[in-house]
């Protein structure tokens, strides 16, 4: 029974990261064309480390996801305070459509973004691109922080301020400390969905700014190439770490 | 000088003037006025929804009122928010902040308020010591007992030398015995630190123990205000009779008025009673005894013992049969089915000699007791 379970719990390990993992051993595959394995290479790395254009891209990913999760944490923690605390008429409005937001197809999103800036007669490049994740992420870091907010005991804040605090103080010293853990998962959470988002990109930013998947993905419109298994294979690390760090936090004191 | 100190002592320290609160249209409270003196220990009582919570809440200022005005210390504080009040809190979930040590929670007042922090490290020290919790600085606050949260929740209000500390169920949470032990470490607390308490409990016992004044309340007003000794033995209406304790409810018809007192007609027993309210003959009223206050004899005891028949006051006897009796420990319930109609419940003692209850099941007894023990209220539906 005990050697079923194993078995079974083996399969579903295989099942979601055979493929995950036949990407990282072809990443490190001498062979430039076969399939085959032809010796053990960190060729593909060094290339991918001297590709200007594909570490520029990296690097404008990096700028977008981190701007992107900053600000929607700042915003989506405000929102999620501001639904907790008010009883205001289009509260159940608000909170239904962080909802939608969280549901919607991205080329959805994306596609209905365009149409914005097209209307608005943005140039289409950085400052659209980061409108654009902001508007991707804040529904997740609001959703993460509303539900920590309604765990605490409501009392705590009137404690505060009956204690003498005002209405900066109640944040700062209670209200913040007391939802950071999620505010902090809730900035992972938005890093790792803009670093790997395509199609929203893919509508909303122009060609003076460019990011890693669209870039990738152009690549391998010419075929798979050795060296996008290299980044691949970061890619997957840097997106590992995330999670857990986040789930770390979440996890802690909850 | 002295006259200003001796004026602002007489002043009640808080004063609540027609305050009314309504929430989604009910009346969660309804033009109450209210004053709290100085240095007492005032007890809410009443049951869940009755308003007593959103008093204290009033006070506190979570709440603003609807109508009626508010003061602290003779200052309008109806407008003023909670952090402007000089009152604190203590919240039946003691709301401790989850994040910090038990330290931080105490000394978070202080902080507030800029005290330097040599200052707020002694003072924090000695609230602790205070509250028997010496020692415990540094731990965590959820992995406190629920008991030793109740204190630090108490340290935490208490160090801020408020004029009034308002307590909203704080006990409720504790079971039986550390109830009773924090019912008598609030109260000899509250006389070490000479502040205002006022305390809101649905358990009388809770409020009689403690208190110097009780008010009691019932759907959004108040029903009466007194010392544990006058609401119990002097209640102004039904409603407080029965929420204060067990008690026997006699109807009775008014025959003839004097000075201070009535005779009335019950259960076909003519017998005077001291009154103080203005009846007229015929008004049908209630007569209200307390069980500790009624004496059971058998009737064979009676017939048998001349001594024992005239200490016992035959003329205002009520005659019956025992149906059941209830044994509670110290004491035991007899309860009589009355000849006339009508159950009594009498407590008695058990008497020195006796191992067992001394009355039966379908015993004749006759029911006394000694004149001006009795409550006579006008007739309520």
């Amino acid at each position: 029974m005990r050697k079923l379970r194993i078995l079974y719990a083996t399969l579903v390990f295989v099942f979601l990261y055979l493929p995950l993992g036949v990407m990282v051993v072809y990443s490190f595959n001498a062979s430039r064309f076969s399939m085959a394995w032809k010796g053990f290479t960190l060729d593909w790395y060094v290339k991918l480390f001297s590709n200007a254009a594909l570490m520029q891209a990296a690097l404008n990913s990096l700028l977008i996801a981190a701007l992107a999760a900053t600000c929607s944490s700042i915003l989506g923690t405000l929102i999620a305070m501001a639904l907790q605390r008010w009883r205001f008429p289009s509260r159940k409005v608000i909170h239904t459509s962080l909802f939608v937001m969280m549901m919607s197809p991205d080329i959805v999103i994306g596609i209905s973004l365009l149409v914005l800036f097209m209307a608005l007669s943005l140039p289409l490049g950085f400052w659209t691109l980061l409108m654009a994740h902001v508007t991707l992420c804040v529904p997740f870091v609001s959703i993460t922080v509303y539900g920590r907010l309604l765990g605490f005991d409501p009392h705590v804040v009137e404690a505060a301020r009956d204690l003498g605090a005002g209405e900066y103080e109640v944040f700062r010293h209670v209200v913040l400390p007391m939802v950071f853990p999620a505010v902090l998962a809730g900035w992972f959470l938005s890093f790792t969905l803009s670093i790997d988002d395509v199609i929203i990109s893919f509508f909303t930013t122009g060609p003076t700014f460019e990011v890693l998947p669209l870039r990738i993905y152009s690549m391998v419109r010419l075929g798979l190439k050795p060296e996008v298994n290299a980044l691949c294979a970061i890619m997957i690390l840097i997106t590992a770490v995330a999670v857990f760090v986040s789930q770390r936090f979440l996890k802690e004191k909850s | 000088m002295t006259e200003s100190v001796a004026q602002s002592q007489a002043l009640p320290v808080v004063q609540l003037r027609n305050v009314a609160k309504v929430y989604d249209g009910q009346h969660a409270l309804k033009e109450v006025s209210l004053d709290v003196q100085r240095g007492e220990f005032l007890t809410i009582l009443g049951p869940s929804g009755c308003g007593k919570t959103t008093i204290l809440r009033l006070v506190a200022g979570f709440e603003g009122a609807t109508s009626g005005s508010i003061s602290i210390d003779g200052r309008d504080v109806t407008d003023l928010p909670p952090e402007r009040r000089n009152v604190n809190t203590v919240f039946q979930s003691y709301a401790l902040f989850p994040h910090m040590n038990v330290f931080d929670n105490v000394a978070f007042g202080l902080r507030m308020k800029g005290r330097p922090a040599t200052e707020i490290a002694t003072e924090v020290r000695e609230t602790l010591r205070l509250v028997q919790l010496e020692g415990f600085d540094t731990r965590a606050v959820g992995k406190l007992s629920g008991g030793q949260q109740q204190r630090v929740a108490i340290a935490r209000a208490i160090i801020n030398r408020p004029l009034v500390l308002l307590l909203d169920e704080p006990l409720s949470a504790l079971d039986y015995r550390l109830r009773k032990q924090m019912q008598l470490d609030l109260k000899h607390l509250q006389r070490k630190l000479g502040i205002t308490f006022v305390l809101v409990t649905h358990d009388q016992e809770e409020a009689f123990s403690m208190s110097d004044r009780v008010v009691v309340m019932n759907n959004g007003h108040i029903e009466q205000i007194g010392t544990p000794v006058s609401v119990y033995e002097e209640p102004r209406n039904l409603y407080v009779a029965r929420f204060v304790g067990e008690i026997n409810i006699i109807d009775a018809e008014v025959v003839e008025l004097g000075e201070n007192r009535a005779r009335v007609r019950a259960q076909g027993l003519d017998v005077f009673m001291r009154t103080s309210h203005a009846f007229r003959p015929k008004e049908k009223v209630h007569i209200l005894l307390r069980p500790e206050d009624l004496r059971v004899e058998t009737l064979k005891d009676l017939a048998e013992d001349p001594e024992l028949e005239d200490v016992f006051a035959r003329d205002r006897s009520l005659v019956g049969t025992v149906e059941e009796t209830i044994y509670k420990g110290a004491t035991y319930d007899v309860v009589v089915r009355l000849d006339a109609g009508g159950i009594v419940t009498a407590t008695e003692f058990f008497n020195e000699d006796d191992e067992t209850v001394y009355f039966k099941a379908s015993d004749r007894v006759a029911v006394s007791w000694v004149e001006g023990w009795e409550v006579v209220l006008p007739y309520e539906k």
